[in-house]
């Protein structure tokens, strides 16, 4: 679980920093973008089969499942230690890091521009 | 469904480490797949879906088939979702368990259906085909957007091709 967390702590500095103007150029946000979507694809692949678990036919009311049944449902879906929040935290902290990526390089482009523009603007460029 | 041909690359099963070409013009449908006695192709459940309803979906990968629990599978890839259509054949509508969020009774067709948005965020149309058969339809989205829109339209599809309950 200390590894998911620090996943959300690091998507919270990355939306700060992009915040404060950091920026990414083509080559450098490019490769993240592509890894934070093929995790998003594994995310979304493990939800989707959590799903059609869950959809299972009911234990029934042997003794054996009776035992089973509580703990089966916990182990997935506890607020704080289940597997489905914890993937949907991901998901959101993934969706979040792909937005400030996309922003960086946003950002870089437009201090690129304005660079050249200043430069243009300066007589340096000519 | 005579004409439609053997997808030996299109619907086959898991193969990690292996990328497929991503064009849903090569994708086609079998009809050799031995039925249940409900009448369902449980060996080949991607055959629910024609090439034709491939592109409809937008699906950018090669369709998977594999077994997640008792369900018969067939998974599919959008660039913003992922598409399940599940055939099961142990259980029937009445024995559909809720995941988490409201269950609405809808009409597929001309099949019964119930509409649940699951606690994984998840959007699941169960289709009931029998007593003891129905096929479970899941759309998976990026968490930011509502996936049964998507989820109703992938099960009209799957639903003309599903026998008479």
């Amino acid at each position: 679980m200390t590894g998911f967390q620090g996943i959300t702590e690091a998507v919270v500095g990355i939306v700060q920093a992009v915040d404060q103007g950091f920026s990414l150029s083509e080559e450098g946000g490019q490769p993240l973008l592509e890894a934070i979507q093929e995790l998003q694809n594994e995310v979304r692949s493990a939800l989707q089969n959590s799903q059609f678990l869950e959809a299972e036919p009911a234990l029934g009311t042997t003794p054996n499942a009776k035992i089973y049944k509580p703990f089966l449902a916990t182990i997935a879906t506890d607020p704080s230690q289940g597997a489905i929040p914890v993937l949907r935290q991901l998901q959101t902290d993934l969706a979040k890091a792909e937005q400030a990526i996309k922003q960086a390089m946003a950002n870089y482009v437009e201090a690129d521009v304005r660079a050249g523009t200043n430069i243009a603007g300066s007589g340096l460029g000519a | 469904m005579a004409a439609v041909v053997l997808c030996a690359a299109a619907c086959g099963g898991t193969t990690i480490g292996q990328p497929a070409a991503a064009s849903t013009s090569a994708l086609t449908v079998s009809s050799s797949a031995a039925p249940d006695p409900d009448g369902l192709p449980v060996d080949q459940p991607c055959t629910l879906l024609s090439p034709a309803d491939l592109q409809q979906l937008g699906v950018t990968e090669q369709p998977t088939q594999e077994m997640v629990g008792t369900a018969h599978t067939c998974s599919l890839n959008t660039t913003a979702d992922t598409l399940g259509v599940g055939i099961r054949t142990n259980v029937g509508l009445a024995g559909y368990v809720a995941a988490g969020g409201p269950v609405h009774d809808i009409t597929v067709g001309s099949h019964q259906a119930k509409e649940e948005l699951g606690n994984t965020g998840s959007c699941v149309v169960a289709i009931g085909v029998s007593a003891s058969s129905r096929v479970d339809v899941i759309v998976t989205g990026d968490g930011t957007t509502d996936p049964c829109p998507t989820a109703l339209t992938l099960a009209r599809l799957v639903e003309r091709r599903l026998p008479s309950d």
